[in-house]
């Protein structure tokens, strides 16, 4: 998985490409956790470019959400793909997340 | 069909997971394959988690396609345990009371057609199936 930060004054947008599995989403994670630390809590992944996702990817789009939620922070996921579209109804998450469709450069 | 036989390790799961698309051979649309993958994974990651506390075991993944679908059959020599009991997540949650975690086979299950375990000569055995026309 790649991981491309844009960082402005209040915000972070994560782009995401490649496999989001059980052996990547430690390094969304961190990349997550870093953001939290500089005191970003206005978020954006765009999960366009990822071709996979499995549910250690949703748990890591869940715990997110929750922490941005409890620092009074926000997360929006966007540009979700067909795959990731259906899990999220599966699960319902799709309830749960703010999913937006938009492009980004 | 083929088997292929690794340690139990959650960093061998792309292998796990190139072995059964390149027996699957194209049978199923991309769609679908990437069902069967991730099915695939959890089942995998599950095994690579648990089954051996002492670390060290190996799981046999074996895959046979019939007429009218693809069976994946996972064993392995760890501590006896059936995922299939888990609790089924309560998808309906806000998310301040949803648990982090414990979607994996629950979305296995959702995704594969039929998926059965048994437990025999000391071995952990999940079987799960897919139809080649179901779901499209």
């Amino acid at each position: 998985m790649d991981i491309r930060r844009t960082i402005t004054a209040d915000s972070a947008l994560l782009t995401l490409s490649g496999r989001l599995d059980t052996n990547t989403s430690p390094e969304l994670e961190q990349a997550i956790s870093d953001l939290f630390r500089q005191g970003l809590l206005r978020m954006e992944l765009d999960i366009q470019a990822l071709d996979y996702i499995s549910s250690a990817g949703l748990r890591v789009l869940l715990s997110t959400h929750k922490k941005c939620v409890q620092n009074g922070g926000h997360l929006t996921v966007l540009n979700a793909g067909e795959m990731a579209m259906e899990l999220f109804e599966m699960t319902g998450f799709s309830m749960i997340l703010d999913l937006s469709q938009r492009e980004t450069c | 069909m083929g088997e292929l036989t690794v340690p139990a390790r959650q960093e061998r799961l792309e292998q796990v997971q190139g072995f059964v698309e390149e027996q699957m051979g194209g049978r199923f649309s991309p769609r679908i394959t990437q069902h069967i993958l991730l099915a695939v994974e959890e089942v995998f990651i599950n095994i690579a988690r648990y089954a051996y506390p002492q670390g060290g075991g190996a799981v046999t993944v074996a895959c046979t396609a019939g007429q009218s679908g693809i069976e994946l059959t996972f064993t392995d020599g760890g501590i006896a345990y059936n995922p299939l009991l888990q609790e089924k997540p309560d998808i309906s949650l806000p998310a301040r009371d949803r648990p982090i975690g414990g979607l994996g086979i629950y979305l296995a299950g959702e995704l594969m057609d039929q998926m059965s375990y048994r437990y025999e000569d000391g071995r952990n055995i999940l079987c799960m199936r897919k139809e080649y026309a179901a779901g499209e």
